[in-house]
Formats: C-alpha cells, structure tokens, sequence
C-alpha cells in the first residue's frame, strides 16, 4: 500500500506550519542583519545634526552648524580634496590594468591559471596592515621617497582585484562567437576590443571602479604607511579629529563620507542600468 | 584543358591535431561556386574543428585551406572574407539591428549614406523592413536569425558559413528558416558550407552532404545518392530510419546477392561498401516494408508490438522470429487506402523493393 501523505489531514497543517516557519526565520534574520549593518552609520549620520558641543545620539536639537565648522576647516577641504584626486587617479589606473588582467585570466587557457587568479586577488585576502607595511619597506628598498605618486600606486595595488574581479565576470558571461563574428565581418583584433568586447565590458568595469574608488578613498591604514607626513588624506585627517577632538565635525565628515560613496555607487549603477538596458 | 569550373573553397589534406587527438584527419573537399555544402555528423565528429580552420579561428596542423585558388591558411579571419552565421546568432546587443548589419561595412570603411542603405536593402532581404531601429533583445529567435544572416550578406563574402543556425529553434520555426535561408542563398549564389548534426534539415537543404565521422569524411555526394547508396553502416545507420539486420550471404550474382535474415531469404542489390564475405549487415529502410494478413506467405512472420500515428505515416512495430524487430513505416490509409494495423495483430512482413535493401561488412548486434 503506498503512502498516501496528501491525505492526512494533520500531515497537510503541519507542512503548512512548516513552510511558515521556514519565511518567517528568513524574514527576521536578515531583518536582524540588516538593522546590525546600517545602524551603526544611521546614528553617526543622525548625531552629525546635532547642535550640542559633543556627539550625542539621538541628536540635541537640528543644525548644519558642523557641516558649516568643517567647510571653514582649511586642512579638511584640503585633505578632501586630495583624498578624491587620489582615488580618481587611483582608480584610472586600476581600471586599465585590470581590465587588461581580467583577459588571460577569462579567455587564457595556461597552466597555473587558477593560481595567477588566486594571486590577483590576494591583495584582499592580505591584511592591508601588512601590506601597507611591506609596501613602504618596499619603496624605501627601491629608494623613493614617498610622495603622492608612491600613496596613488600603493593604492591601485589593494584596488586593482576589484576591477579584476567584477570585469572577468562580466568577460565569462560575453559570448565569445561575438568576437569571432566580429572578426568575421572584417574587425581587426584591436577594433574588435574596442567596438565589440569594451561596450559589453561596461557593466563590470563600472561596478569593479565604483568598488576601487570607494576602496581608495576611505583606506586609511595603507595610506598611514605611505603618505608621509604633508600627505594628509581625508581618512587620516579624521583619524586625528577622533584622537584629538572629538566634537561633532567628525560625525558630520562621516556623514559627507557617506554621501559621497553613496554618490558613487548610484553613478556606478546608472552607468550599468543604462548600458543594461541594450543587453540581453 | 577540361573546362572543369574552379572550386571556391578547396580543403587539401586537412588535419588538426589537439595532442595525440586527431580532431580532423586528412580531410579533402572542393566546393563549386553556389554550392551548398554541409557537414553532417554526430558531435564531437569534428565538424565544428573544420569550419573554425575555414574561418581561420584555428590553425591547422596539415594541409592547407585554399579560397578562390589562393592559400589562405596564415590569413587572419578579419581578411578572409568569410561570413559565419553562429547557432546563438552572436548578434552585437549593444547595437541597433541596422548598426549591427552596418558594421561590416563601418569595419570597410564605407560611407555612411552607403551603410545605411545597405543595411536597409539587406533588412528588405530578411523580410524585416522597417526594424532598423531595435534592439536584438526586443526580437524573436527567428529575427534574431534574419539579422544575423543579413549581417553577413551585407559584406558580400566569397563564402557563408552556417554554424548550426537553426539549433536554438522550435521545430515549426526552424523548418520555416531552413526554407527561407535555401532560398536567400540559392537566389544570390553564394556558396555556402552548413554545418549541422541534424539529418533531415541537411537533407533538405544541401546540394551535397560530407558525412564525417571521428575526423573525417565517410561519404560526400548529394542527399539522395547518401540515403538511398549509403557508404557503409554508419552512414545507413546515421542517415534516415533503417533496419539493420545481420545477414548470411548465400551466394553473390554480379549486382545482387542472396540473403538470408530473420529467418527469411531475399535478394538484395548490392552497392557502396558491400560484405564480401558470408556475412553482413541488412539494411531496409522502414518504407521499404509493406505489412499484409498473417495467413499470406512470403517474408517475416510476427506480431505488431507498437503502431502509432505520425501525421502523414502510420509508425509500426513488428516484432519477428529471434527477437528481432522491424519498423515499418506506411503512408495513413486514406479513402481506399491500405488498412492500419492494430498492437497485437499477427502480420507478415514483406520487402517492397528488394533492389534498394543495402548489404553492409561488418556485424550489428
């Protein structure tokens, strides 16, 4: 006789039961998730309104009042405006040679793939502690004195994986009869890269430089290696507000902070929306 | 001299070799101007390896690939003037369908007044005026498929190579293409080499069909020649429905033999690689068969085991001595026509035309 378990009443509200508990389980862990991720940034954000003397949570009254200490603060402009020209550099550098990396690693069929691959990305997995510390031995071993060009290299060293990463999954998921149909039609290799490969790069390369320019921009502990001391980043710069002063200025950068890389990854993502839009 | 006219595509002892795998091995064939060629096997035949070395994707290990007499095996693919509809179509998703026909033409360099009424000459061709303006993506399979194959006539290739281009195809669409895509090609002569692992739509489409089997070529000549004079039991056994029995040989009289098989005794034509020795294999085609009462005399005596409807044909099962069993296939009886038969009744088997039965070297069970 073969079970019959469609029939059995109590075994139907029980699987029901079952199913429910199963959503709700889901629901309220990444609820939980979700609130431990962004409420540590919501009350820094929120105490940045403040109009008292000292950061406090929930904010005493609402003023721009620190927004309008920090615009009068020269070293803090100064050192903004330094930390987004490093990460642009940065980032366009980053940008071509991982999207340059990304082929082999997609397209290459060689021994030790994989382990190249491992490689590429192991700026990620190394403790930037430590790779801060080797890179500045490193430099002193070659002789250069640190300067903006040394904090920008060091910086596309930790960013590039991201490019990497993000470009070769985008090179995986790229019909390779496009090129060849390309090729076919009479495209050189260089204008097939460009007029055929490149467009449908797009996606990745935005999403992996959005990440990189992010990156870049708020490291503070490879750039603590590597800036000297007249090379003061954004980052630094509010490492030493913490340690020195704590008033609400520092809740206000961090809330710039936050705005600027939320700025970003929607640019990042329009760019990938719009060029989404032609994809399959 | 003979006036014999000079092939466009000439393949002179082609081999590509992946380490000690022979992927294609020695492989020879000349195509005349406005052939249609195709490859047929199963995957993994090396069908695929052949076309990619046309195109100049792969470069073969032996031999040489000649276009329009001139040797083209260090060309790069960009120069060969080769065009290649893919099986996904491989059309540019960033691009309109009109830059997508145009870009052979951007990559030439010709003008931009000139591209564009190309492009719209070619979309009149595939029957999609009007669709400049889309994107591949907002178009069905069967668009897809037109834009793709104007893509290519756009530049005028010497040659057309089809990549499996109608495998992403539902069946009713596919045979519509298949049609379509004969026709395009035989109005503007291009020659062509199809590459598929699908019988029937090399059947219908070619004007020759290279059967090639692990590297090579078994038998090339046209689709009738290959169904009715198969070369050997691959071919019969790949192309079409067959019956394949193993056979005695009783006795050989110039262009026949006398067989027996199952259990009965026939005469048999004889062509393409015949057994020489006592033993063979029988090959009759399914609509060779004709299925009559029990009591008559005169072939295989059994039982139906399945009968089903297959539109225009009824599809039998007969099950005959030794546990062998036969498909028939008969023509529907319409007004006045033969009856069908039912599972279960007893039928006697009988051969139609003996002459086209094939006897093959070799043993099949």
């Amino acid at each position: 006789m073969p079970e019959r378990s469609f029939e059995d009443h109590g075994a139907r509200v029980r699987a029901r039961l079952g199913d429910a508990a199963f959503w709700a389980a889901i629901w309220v862990v990444s609820g939980l998730a979700l609130v431990y991720l962004l409420l540590p940034t919501c009350i820094i954000v929120g105490a940045s309104f403040t109009t008292s003397d000292f950061v406090v949570f929930p904010p005493v009254g609402l003023s721009l009042r620190w927004f309008a200490k920090l615009w009068e603060l020269e070293a803090v402009r100064v050192a903004a405006a330094r930390s987004l020209g490093i990460a642009a550099a940065a980032t366009a550098v980053a940008v071509v040679l991982g999207v340059a990396a990304a082929f082999p690693l997609v397209r290459g069929r060689f021994r030790g793939r994989e382990a190249l691959n491992a490689l590429l990305m192991s700026p990620l997995v190394l403790p930037s502690l430590v790779y801060g510390l080797a890179a500045l031995i490193f430099v002193s071993a070659l002789g250069f004195s640190l300067s903006i060009t040394v904090l920008v290299l060091s910086h596309v060293a930790i960013i590039v994986p991201y490019v990497v990463r993000t470009t070769a999954a985008s090179l995986a998921l790229l019909d390779p009869h496009l090129e060849e149909a390309a090729r076919s039609l009479g495209a050189n290799i260089w204008r097939t890269f460009v007029h055929v490969v490149l467009p449908n790069l797009l996606p990745g390369i935005a999403t992996g430089g959005a990440f990189a320019f992010i990156s870049s921009f708020d490291n503070l502990t490879v750039s603590l290696f590597l800036a000297g001391p007249r090379v003061e980043t954004l980052p630094i710069r509010l490492f030493s507000m913490i340690e020195f002063d704590l008033d609400p200025s520092v809740a206000a950068i961090s809330t710039v902070l936050v705005l600027i890389t939320l700025a970003v990854v929607l640019l990042a993502h329009r760019a990938v929306g719009l060029t989404r839009i032609v994809r399959l | 001299m003979s006036a014999q006219p000079v092939p466009d595509l000439q393949l002179l002892r082609l081999s590509k070799r992946y380490g000690a795998v022979l992927a294609v091995d020695d492989v020879s064939l000349d195509v005349e101007p406005g052939e249609f060629v195709t490859l047929l096997g199963p995957s993994g035949c090396g069908k695929t390896t052949l076309l990619k070395s046309i195109a100049g994707f792969l470069q073969p290990s032996e031999g040489s690939v000649v276009l329009r007499q001139t040797v083209i095996n260090d060309v790069l693919p960009h120069l060969r003037q080769i065009g290649i509809v893919f099986q996904h179509y491989a059309l540019f998703p960033h691009m309109t369908v009109a830059q997508n026909i145009g870009f052979g033409l951007r990559m030439r360099r010709r003008g931009r007044a000139e591209t564009d009424r190309i492009a719209a000459e070619m979309l009149e061709l595939v029957k999609l005026p009007g669709m400049g303006g889309r994107y591949p993506h907002q178009l069905s399979g069967g668009q897809q498929q037109r834009v793709a194959l104007a893509r290519v006539l756009a530049v005028q290739p010497v040659l057309l190579l089809l990549d499996e281009p109608f495998g992403a195809l539902d069946k009713k669409l596919r045979v519509e293409m298949q049609i379509e895509v004969k026709q395009l090609v035989s109005e503007l002569r291009v020659t062509t080499i199809f590459v598929t692992h699908d019988q029937e739509e090399a059947m219908l489409m070619s004007d020759r069909i290279a059967v090639m089997q692990a590297g090579r070529i078994v038998q090339c000549d046209t689709p009738q020649a290959i169904y009715d004079r198969p070369h050997d039991l691959f071919v019969a056994d790949f192309i079409g429905a067959s019956n394949l029995l193993d056979a005695k040989v009783l006795g050989t009289d110039g262009a026949a033999a006398r067989v027996a098989a199952g259990g009965t005794e026939l005469e048999v034509g004889l062509a393409g690689e015949t057994s020489t020795s006592a033993e063979g294999v029988l090959m009759i085609r399914p609509e060779n068969l004709a299925l009559r009462a029990a009591a008559e005399r005169g072939g295989w005596e059994g039982r139906v085991t399945f009968a089903l409807h297959a539109g225009p044909t009824m599809e039998y099962e007969v099950a005959v001595g030794e546990g062998a069993r036969l498909r028939v296939s008969r023509p529907r009886a319409g007004g006045g026509g033969e009856r069908t038969w039912r599972i279960g009744e007893k039928v006697t088997v009988s051969v139609v035309d003996p002459a086209s039965c094939r006897l093959f070297r070799g043993r099949w069970t």
